[in-house]
């Protein structure tokens, strides 16, 4: 039987991918984001929601369990970057940073371990960033917000282990999406310096560490973070 | 309504004794949920959060969230018994008592 996958922020870059991914492996994608999709798949559905907004994520969720039954995976991907010295960060950004990275993934966690937990059974999968632990400098709000991502997937991993779900992270490097477009590419090159292995990440080296993830042999794999390109935690 | 959301309780309560092997001898209204001489453990009351927001959504078709502020703030918490349960899913429906 073809899984069920819920994945946000599909409308482009890694988001994308993933739901292109997962709808060539026969699965049911149901997918989000603030815009539309460029997504058309009979497999696929799109919300167009703020993950933040509590009402409407609960409506999608529940959209999904009417539509599917279930909710077998779900890719925490959405998130949000803006880059600047902490003293230039306006509160309004750095609320919007925790707002879409940190309580947008919680609530689709919580809603979709609901679902879960009466199926004993289920793969959630947190998005975090090397910027994390490279502590880059101009990504306080982001790097932060990752922190707390990769807190609550370690918590989480604890929890819902008695219900059969695993919580693991992936922590890309760079990938070339909208979310870097406008760092200046010298300050993109000395990130890559950082890394063990000095190039941008495909959205293939994300969907690897995803597919071992979600796998179902990886009952006995959770509570761990895996950054792409070389860098430790 | 109150038969109804109480039917939706019981079968829910059912449903995570029979999972967990816990004896379950004619549930009803003053049924001890979770505390001193309670049926279920902190995991069992996270289960049956999840079977009875899904059987309120299939059977009234509304969305509730039972642990939200209000819930958690409470000095008598609505997942003592079964009744205080009926009642609380009641109150977050807007039904009347």
């Amino acid at each position: 039987m073809s899984r069920v996958v819920l994945v946000t922020g599909t409308s482009r870059g890694i988001g994308c991918g993933l739901a292109q991914h997962f709808l060539d492996q026969g699965c049911k994608v149901a997918g989000c984001s603030r815009g539309g999709s460029s997504i058309t798949h009979p497999s696929y559905t799109h919300f167009q929601l703020d993950v933040s907004d509590e009402t409407a994520v609960l409506a999608m969720v529940r959209a999904v369990l009417e539509t599917h039954g279930t909710i077998d995976v779900l890719l925490n991907n959405a998130g949000i970057a803006s880059m600047n010295h902490l003293t230039l960060t306006p509160y309004a950004s750095a609320r919007k940073i925790f707002d879409t990275n940190f309580f947008g993934s919680f609530l689709f966690l919580r809603e979709s371990a609901k679902a879960m937990i009466r199926e004993k059974a289920g793969r959630i999968v947190n998005f975090t960033s090397v910027a994390m632990p490279l502590s880059l400098e101009g990504e306080a709000m982001y790097a932060a917000s990752k922190a707390a991502v990769e807190s609550l997937t370690r918590i989480a991993s604890k929890e819902l282990a008695p219900f059969g779900i695993t919580v693991n992270a992936v922590g890309p490097c760079p990938v070339s999406t909208d979310l870097v477009a406008g760092v200046p590419e010298a300050k993109m090159q000395a990130l890559l310096l950082r890394q063990a292995i000095h190039r941008y990440a495909g959205i293939d080296d994300v969907t690897n560490v995803v597919d071992f993830f979600v796998s179902e042999k990886s009952a006995f794999v959770t509570g761990q973070i895996v950054y792409l390109g070389g860098v430790g935690g | 309504m109150r038969e109804t959301v109480m039917n939706i309780v019981l079968q829910g309560l059912k449903s995570i004794c029979a999972d967990s092997d816990i004896r379950l001898d004619s549930p009803g209204t003053a049924t001890v949920l979770y505390g001193p001489g309670g049926l279920l453990d902190s995991i069992g009351i996270v289960a049956l959060v999840a079977e009875i927001e899904q059987l309120v959504s299939r059977d009234l078709g509304r969305s509730v969230t039972l642990a939200d502020d209000r819930s958690m703030s409470m000095k008598h918490s609505p997942f003592a018994t079964v009744g205080a349960l009926v009642d609380y899913i009641l109150t977050l429906t807007g039904e009347k008592l």
